[in-house]
């Protein structure tokens, strides 16, 4: 069972470092471009790969596996709502410019953020629901979310046969299997939809990881 | 280069400095550079656009000689901002 708990934290682990990476990359990209709107994307790969770390933490830690969880479900949501932000504020930039737009709308984001944060992590008369009951709520969300980006990824990427980026597809195509596999781990608890979903998330960060080193070495 | 690749919306320093350089670089391909045709290529004002060459002369990415002329370093900034240009591209952001 220990030795289940540290695989777990380590996949988590490794899934955060790359994750980070993902968002070192892109920031690298905003500040040659500059579109404010191209924020939405570092901004919620660091939110995944803080709720990737708060995943481990729930496993290695039991006393912490409420609010642990609870981080999780939440930054997991953030992170895919920017990136769905990103997408939609670019699709608008196409008739105007968005750029204040983008900035406003990425902070309130980030004090929403904020706030279920702090309410979830600080002692207050709120009373939170425990995790379990709203888990797959969470994971609906995060598939509709993710739905949007296939979507959006598709629409851009239809006219244009890069490899790169159908990694790119491939690789949100694996985060919404794992958000699939722990909507059925929310629902019957059981390992083979955890290791499913862990596979297919360090699956899909590999994949976006790839795609990223893979356009930066250049074709 | 097509004449599209220029047409973007609110463009920031770096796109500029891209701009000016890829045109440079199609120029010295056809033979000789012209720093009107530059100009009109990359669509700017006068004043402006002589203020980026000042710009781009003090980071050593061109000579104002006669003709322009891009320098090494020039062409390794054209390659870097071609790449993030790409991956913007393949993750579905481009403009």
């Amino acid at each position: 069972m220990i030795l289940e708990i540290w695989v777990v934290f380590g996949i988590e682990a490794v899934s955060a470092a790359l994750a980070f990476f993902i968002v070192y990359s892109m920031l690298t990209v905003f500040r040659a471009t500059r579109k404010e709107y191209l924020l939405g994307f570092p901004v919620g790969f660091g939110f995944l790969a803080l709720a990737y770390l708060a995943f481990g933490i729930s496993f290695a830690v039991p006393s912490l596996e409420e609010v642990a969880s609870w981080l999780h479900l939440t930054l997991v949501s953030y992170g895919f709502a920017f990136i769905v932000g990103t997408y939609f504020l670019k699709k608008r930039s196409f008739g105007r410019s968005m750029g204040r737009v983008s900035v406003w709308l990425f902070s309130l984001l980030i004090v929403l953020a904020v706030m279920v944060v702090a309410t979830i992590v600080l002692p207050s008369p709120m009373i939170v629901p425990p995790y379990r009951t709203v888990d797959e709520l969470f994971r609906i969300a995060n598939l509709i979310l993710l739905a949007y980006i296939l979507f959006s990824l598709y629409q851009a990427l239809k006219d244009e046969r890069h490899e790169v980026g159908a990694m790119v597809l491939a690789g949100f195509g694996f985060l919404a299997a794992n958000e699939y596999s722990l909507l059925l781990w929310a629902l019957d608890r059981g390992v083979s939809s955890l290791v499913l979903g862990h596979v297919m998330q360090l699956a899909g960060l590999l994949t976006l990881t790839a795609a990223l080193a893979k356009g930066f070495r250049g074709r | 280069m097509p004449k599209d690749e220029f047409r973007v919306r609110g463009r920031n320093r770096e796109r500029i400095y891209y701009d000016v350089l890829c045109s440079i670089m199609d120029q010295e391909k056809r033979g000789y550079t012209r720093i009107t045709r530059v100009q009109n290529e990359v669509n700017l004002p006068s004043d402006r656009f002589r203020q980026h060459l000042r710009e781009m002369e003090d980071l050593r990415l061109l000579k104002r000689s006669s003709p322009l002329a891009i320098t090494v370093k020039g062409r390794a900034f054209v390659s870097q901002y071609r790449r993030v240009l790409d991956i913007l591209r393949q993750f579905g952001l481009a403009d």
